[in-house]
Parts: C-alpha cells; structure tokens; sequence
C-alpha cells in the first residue's frame, strides 16, 4: 500500500490492483544528475509483463543511465522505480519510506538481469563458471542444481559444446550469449538490455538478437536500448524516443518508427537509417 | 684463507633450526599482512573520507620509518603500556604493521587494474561486496599483482633477520652464534646465505605458477 500524505506517490502496480495486471516494471518521474548535469529528466515508462520495450536515442541522450536507474546501479536523484509492484530502492516500514539497505538492493537486483554492451563476462571462470557463480551464491542453489540450470541455459543460447571455455576463446557474439545466459540464470522477471550489440562485429549482430527474438516470444519482460532499428521494428511491442534525458515520442513501433509525430524523432531517424544503409 | 666446508655436517642442526624458525615468521607475517593489505588497499580507495585519510597517513608514515624502529617500538616501547609480547609475535606484529600497507600499495595497483565493469558486473547480479572482491575481483589482480608481490614476499624473508635484533632465533642469529663458536664465519654465512637463496627461489616458483595459471584462463588478457 503506498502513504496517501506523500504527494509524489501513484498507485502504480500489479499489488495494488485486484486484477494484478500492474505493468511490471513502472518509473515514474525518474530524474538523474551528475553532479551539475542532468542525464535523465522526467522520465515516465510502463512496461507490461511480457513485452519488449525498446529505448531509442542518439548516444549521450541519457538511455542507457535509464536501464541504470531502473537496477540502482546509478541511484536515482529523484523518481519512482516499481519492478512487479514493488518499489526498487526505497523500502517502506511503518508508513515511511527509507533507502534500501545494500542487503535489500541486492534482493532487488537478483530479479533484474542485466547485460552490457561490453559483456563484462569474468575472464577467470569458464563460461559455465560465470554462469553458476550467482544462483549459488545469491539464491543459494546447490552446485549441481546451478550446474544443471546453467547447462539448459547455454544450450539454449546456443553454446552447449562451449561449457568449459574461458571467455577470451569465445567471440564477441559467443560471449555476449554468456552473458545473457548468465543474467537469465537468476530467474529475473525483467532483463535489461544495454546496447548489447553494439561492440559486435557486424557479422555476430546476428546470432546475439536471435537469442533476444527467442527470449521475447518466450514471453521474457525486456527493457532494451538499442541502435537495431530493424529489431526495434520487428520485435519490440513499444518503443520510446528519448533526447537530451527527456522522453521524446513513445507508442508503438509501427508509429514512431514509420510514422514519428516529432521532429527530433524524425532527424534522428533519418540519420540511423541513412548510416544504416 | 682455507676453507672448510666441513664444519658444516657438524652444525647444520643450528643452522636448519634457525631456517625453520625464519620459514615460521616469513609465513606468519604473509599470512597476517595479506588479507590486511587487501582491506588496506580497499579501504585506501574507498569512498569514506574518514577511512581513506587516516590510511593515507598510517601508509606513509609505517613505511618511511627504518623497520628495526618498528620493531623496537613494539618490542622495547610497548611493555611499559602494558603490552609484553615474545620475541617472535613481536617480530610478527612489527613486520606486520608495516608490510600490511606495503602489500596495501601492490593489491591498490591490482584493484586498479580490474575494469570498474567487473564490480558492476557482479553488482548487477546481486552479488555481496565479500563474494566479489574474493572470487571475482582479487583472482584478476593476480597478473598485476603476482610480480610485486613475491618482490616484497622476498623482502619480508630477508627482513625477518632484523629480528636477531630482539633475539628471535631465526637464520641469520643462529648463523651468527655457530660463527662465533666454531671461528669459521665465510663458511657459516656463504650456507646460511645459500639457504635464503633456496628460500627465494621457493617464491620465484610460486610466482612462476601463479602467472602461467593466470596466462591459461585469459585473466592478463584486457580489452
């Protein structure tokens, strides 16, 4: 239940709401700076379970600090974070509200899979070794349990003959399905996607969005920041045009792809498909 | 000069007491200053004020002052404040003092080493800051870190003959006690020196597995 004094709340969420048809991950007047500039500013989204949600903008445009944002990864300096009808960052006891402890972010991370545009795999464990690493650690699943979980989850992203690899004998491609393995490996009931093809060589674009493409109609719950305008086009359910920290345009692919109300959403456009070929 | 090497069948028993007792101190202090300097090395970096000065000072100061100070201040200067301690912890504690924030300086460098993608990585997963420093974090200092290290690994070896001075029986005192006995310094101090040698090349080994286990798994490799 949210405080009815606190002017900022909303009744956002699926746990406030009979139907529990709450979007699952919600931000609400999100704002982030660093020190005097503003990254991000009165950002509102809702993403619903099971959709993908793709962030589009020009680099330095304050996307990716969105994703950041959603995981306290960078804490917001003002907004709401809701991830399945609970509040990321802010716990409230007795009707008031504090930060989260480290204990209770990390609780909420564990349920937020996150993939990089650099991978970021540990180069000292073998690609089932970065995968095992926070089931057991973190929920606390047994060697062979994480063993198991994590051999399905590479052979469903295509690496089941690359269990025992160490990640500087994998490719860009090979790694970044690691990656997102890895993320899956928690059980998170949203990835978020940044950029996440972005450091591939052209030729491994390919095989990283086809696990994406398998993860949506899996039903995965996907925030994804992405240049890919044709998955943009293809996969994702809605799509928001972010510029300068703030949301620009925001609906469904088939408008602000093909048809964008906006000027700055059409300049941008033009210019991505014009480097695009 | 004749020299009889012979002498030594006759006090090897000294000698290898002595080396024993200097293996036991080396150990001691790697073993205490380690995980010291980890904490030092984090702490030094951290984002707390009130922890990063204090080791900023406590740094400089424990190693720009000569080690038998240190020593002494333990030994002579801490009885009188109620504190009497063997010989041997005193050596440890000394040593480790001082040691502590010199391996502090060695994992600061490997810390720094590690892209600050690898923290968020981890804290991304939900990972706790322990679990990350200990099996994500330290494991890829070592290339980094592995060189110095054993550097100062070795002069903590050499060091602990400092402690003759407040008469733990390590190598060098019980060298010094068979020379003046038996009136055949060269050759009690060329063994003696030979067993440090042995003791060195001991951690030159260690170092050699330690980077050929870091250049298997990729962990030296960046990009």
């Amino acid at each position: 239940m949210t405080s009815a004094t606190d002017p900022n709340k909303k009744p956002v969420a699926a746990s406030d709401d009979a139907s529990g048809a709450g979007p699952m991950v919600a931000v609400r007047n999100l704002r982030k700076e660093f020190g005097s500039l503003v990254a991000v500013e009165d950002v509102s989204l809702d993403v619903n379970a099971g959709e993908v949600f793709a962030i589009i903008g020009a680099s330095g445009s304050g996307k990716s600090t969105i994703l950041k944002c959603i995981n306290f990864l960078e804490p917001p300096t003002a907004g709401e974070i809701w991830v399945d009808g609970r509040r990321v960052g802010v716990v409230e006891t007795g009707g008031r509200l504090r930060p989260a402890r480290a204990s209770e972010l990390r609780r909420s991370r564990a349920d937020i899979g996150m993939v990089f545009q650099s991978f970021n795999l540990f180069p000292h464990f073998t690609a089932l070794q970065n995968v095992i690493e926070a089931p057991m650690a973190v929920r606390g699943l047994s060697r062979s349990d994480a063993i198991g979980l994590a051999k399905e989850l590479l052979d469903r992203v295509g690496l089941g003959d690359k269990f025992d690899e160490h990640p500087r004998r994998l490719s860009g491609g090979q790694q970044q399905r690691v990656a997102i393995a890895r993320a899956l490996a928690m059980r998170p009931k949203v990835m978020l996607m940044d950029e996440v093809t972005s450091a591939l060589d052209p030729e491994l674009v390919e095989e990283v969005l086809g696990v994406m493409k398998n993860l949506a109609r899996d039903g995965m719950t996907m925030l994804v920041v992405t240049h890919e305008m044709a998955f943009a086009r293809d996969v994702a359910d809605s799509v928001v045009f972010v510029d300068g920290g703030r949301v620009v345009e925001q609906g469904p692919p088939s408008e602000i792809l093909r048809a964008p109300q906006e000027v700055r959403t059409k300049a941008f456009l033009q210019r991505i498909l014009r480097t695009d070929g | 000069m004749n020299l009889d090497f012979g002498i030594i069948a006759v006090v090897w028993p000294a000698l290898l007491k002595g080396s024993l007792v200097t293996v036991q101190l080396t150990l001691a202090v790697l073993i205490c200053a380690t995980p010291l300097a980890v904490l030092v090395a984090l702490g030094r970096d951290s984002k707390i004020p009130a922890l990063r000065l204090p080791l900023a000072v406590f740094s400089a100061v424990l190693r720009g002052i000569p080690p038998l100070l240190v020593l002494f201040i333990v030994f002579f200067g801490l009885p009188p404040a109620g504190i009497t301690l063997d010989p041997f912890p005193s050596a440890v504690l000394a040593m480790t003092c001082y040691m502590a924030f010199y391996f502090g300086e060695v994992f600061r460098g490997g810390l720094q080493s590690v892209p600050p993608d690898q923290w968020r990585a981890a804290e991304a997963l939900g990972l706790k800051p322990s679990r990350t420093v200990v099996r994500i974090i330290l494991p890829q200092t070592l290339p980094a870190v592995l060189p110095p290290y054993i550097s100062h690994a070795t002069e903590v070896l050499k060091g602990t003959a400092l402690a003759t001075a407040v008469a733990v029986p390590e190598l060098t005192s019980a060298a010094r006690q068979v020379f003046v006995v038996t009136f055949r310094p060269f050759e009690v101090l060329i063994v003696a020196a030979l067993i440090y040698a042995v003791l060195d090349g001991i951690l030159l080994t260690l170092q050699y597995w330690g980077e050929r286990w870091a250049a298997r798994t990729g962990t030296s490799i960046r990009f």
